[in-house]
């Protein structure tokens, strides 16, 4: 499972980054997220323009997850029912290796509390991506894989 | 226990071994397994040891797989059981204890041991290396004690180490060999920037020297000093040794499996006994960067490599590509990473761009339009971008200014390329 950026169709009006930023913020409303929560709320999903082109990439939840793999302490894991690749913020210590090993860039390290990884995990709580639900032109569509996202 | 029969016998219960379990479970639910290990601990995350010391981590969260782990993959655990010898012309696996296990493959993974160096005094009590939780639960009942620390080698876990007992108020002394600390890691720059934020931190740290002998008091057979190859001495109460690790080879002594540093496989992680397979710090393996094959003692090649002996001795097709060095680390707040020919110099075959400020530090290395080593101090981001670039061999004119600015994207990507990304097709095993 993951989300498919679609170029023909993205206008890089950016919705993607402040709903993902709404999503990660303590109040998750687009009324506080930006002004009045205490914490600064930071994307996962990150937007690319070259030229009148442009896209909007988040963690790819690879079939064969490298982060998982190169993992030191076991913070990270791809379920196994949904393919979404998540991170447990209590066993993460904030070394870096996923962000060392992800080619797609799509790993961070969050400063705001304890030091953790921070990626997308699709919304998992929220039960659809935000970014996906608020693009106004279809430029971010779900796509699933055949086995493991069925 | 009766002599037994497995499919796969796995010697060693850490990374290596968990990612072979998990790939030969993802092919094959009934193939039976057993699991030997001379530590009797459930599988955890070695490189947390240094983490527990300072307690960053709990004893119970240092594992690195859930409790209910071996239930979950359904695999026979023998904990705490060393290997006595291995049997290639019988398939048998002969424990300490008497019985024996055959196998249909048997995969290698006893990890390496911790080098002890010739220093008198090295067996006082005191002294310890930073190898197994085992070392580290040691180590921390003796802390509790004592307040003044030195640490002999200034590798990876050796500063890891100085980092953990610095963060619980040990007064610490790092001794180093060679001029610079970090010295298969990083290069002398960003190396420097390191050793100052140690030093910064109240880590005192000697570059260039050696401990000739560790003494006690004359009353006792503790730890009292550090006698320096300077004719100087360091007051101490513990010291701590991370001199480098061996992979554990003695472990196919008196076997046909061929051994250099480590125990030599193929790009399917096969040894060149049939059935017999090798991976994680005991092996010596294919690097994709020198094109040799090298023992490279990293948590994320143990894994990978595991899993690449697991999914072959399952009877699938998997070869190891991925198995750079690659190094992630925070020291006492400064992130610190270095991968592939990071410590290479400027020369007629090697290409390097570098950007430093303040703390922060990039380096590039590229030979023949491939980038094939990256360091990054402090500023970490799309440090990911650069090693997948490595991984796949991508040709990157153009890109080095982004690169060494941390400003590369995937649309900056070749079309075909860029389409694999988006697919979640990053890794590839053949």
């Amino acid at each position: 499972m993951r989300a498919r950026p679609v170029p023909e169709a993205c206008i890089s009006c950016g919705l993607c980054t402040v709903w993902c930023k709404v999503e990660h913020s303590d109040s998750r409303s687009i009324y506080k997220a930006f002004r009045a929560d205490a914490t600064k709320t930071v994307a996962c999903v990150r937007l690319e323009q070259e030229g009148a082109r442009s896209l909007a990439i988040q963690c790819r939840h690879c079939e064969d997850p490298i982060c998982v793999y190169a993992c030191i302490t076991g913070a990270m894991s791809k379920d196994p029912t949904t393919g979404i690749v998540k991170v447990d913020p209590s066993r993460c210590i904030g070394c870096g290796t996923c962000v060392l090993m992800c080619p797609n860039g799509a790993v961070q390290l969050d400063d705001r509390g304890k030091r953790v990884a921070l990626k997308c995990e699709m919304c998992r709580d929220r039960g659809f991506p935000s970014c996906v639900e608020h693009c106004p032109n279809d430029a971010l569509i779900m796509e699933y894989d055949e086995e493991a996202d069925a | 226990m009766p002599d037994t029969h497995f499919d796969h016998v796995i010697i060693g219960n850490s990374t290596a071994a968990i990612g072979a379990i998990e790939a030969i479970r993802s092919m094959d639910a009934n193939a039976s397994i057993a699991v030997v290990s001379a530590e009797a601990e459930h599988t955890y995350s070695r490189p947390l040891i240094t983490y527990y010391l300072a307690g960053k981590v709990s004893e119970e969260a240092i594992y690195y797989r859930p409790h209910d782990f071996y239930e979950q993959m359904n695999v026979t655990c023998l904990l705490g059981v060393p290997v006595d010898r291995i049997d290639t012309e019988a398939k048998q696996v002969h424990l300490a204890e008497g019985q024996s296990l055959s196998y249909r493959r048997l995969l290698l993974a006893a990890g390496g041991a911790p080098v002890k160096p010739a220093i008198p005094g090295i067996d006082r009590p005191g002294v310890f290396f930073m190898n197994t939780i085992q070392d580290a639960r040691r180590a921390k009942g003796w802390l509790a004690h004592t307040n003044r620390a030195v640490v002999i080698g200034a590798g990876l876990t050796g500063m890891k180490t100085a980092e953990a007992l610095a963060e619980i108020g040990q007064q610490v002394s790092v001794v180093e060999q060679t001029d610079s600390i970090l010295p298969t890691t990083l290069d002398r720059t960003a190396s420097d920037l390191v050793r100052k934020w140690f030093k910064s931190h109240g880590v005192d740290i000697l570059v260039g020297v050696s401990v000739t002998s560790i003494e006690g008091r004359s009353d006792s057979n503790d730890v009292w000093v550090a006698n320096l190859s300077t004719g100087e001495s360091i007051v101490c109460d513990s010291v701590f040794v991370t001199v480098g690790v061996r992979p554990r080879i003695d472990l196919v002594r008196g076997t046909q499996i061929q051994v250099r540093t480590g125990i030599l496989v193929d790009r399917h992680m096969r040894t060149n006994v049939t059935g017999v397979y090798a991976a994680g710090d005991i092996a010596q393996a294919y690097e994709p960067i020198t094109g040799e094959s090298k023992v490279v003692p990293i948590l994320p090649n143990a894994y990978l490599g595991g899993r690449v002996a697991g999914i072959n001795m399952a009877g699938g097709n998997a070869t190891y590509n991925v198995g750079m060095s690659a190094n992630s680390t925070v020291f006492l707040g400064l992130p610190v990473m270095s991968a592939g020919l990071a410590i290479q110099d400027q020369n007629d075959e090697f290409d390097v761009l570098t950007k430093e400020y303040g703390l922060s530090y990039r380096k590039l290395v590229i030979r023949n339009d491939r980038l094939v080593g990256m360091i990054a101090v402090a500023d970490i981001a799309g440090t990911g971008m650069l090693t997948g670039l490595m991984r796949d061999g991508v040709d990157v004119r153009g890109l080095e200014r982004k690169m060494l600015d941390g400003t590369l994207r995937l649309i900056d990507l070749p079309p075909d390329l860029l389409e694999q990304r988006l697919d979640g097709r990053s890794l590839t095993w053949n």
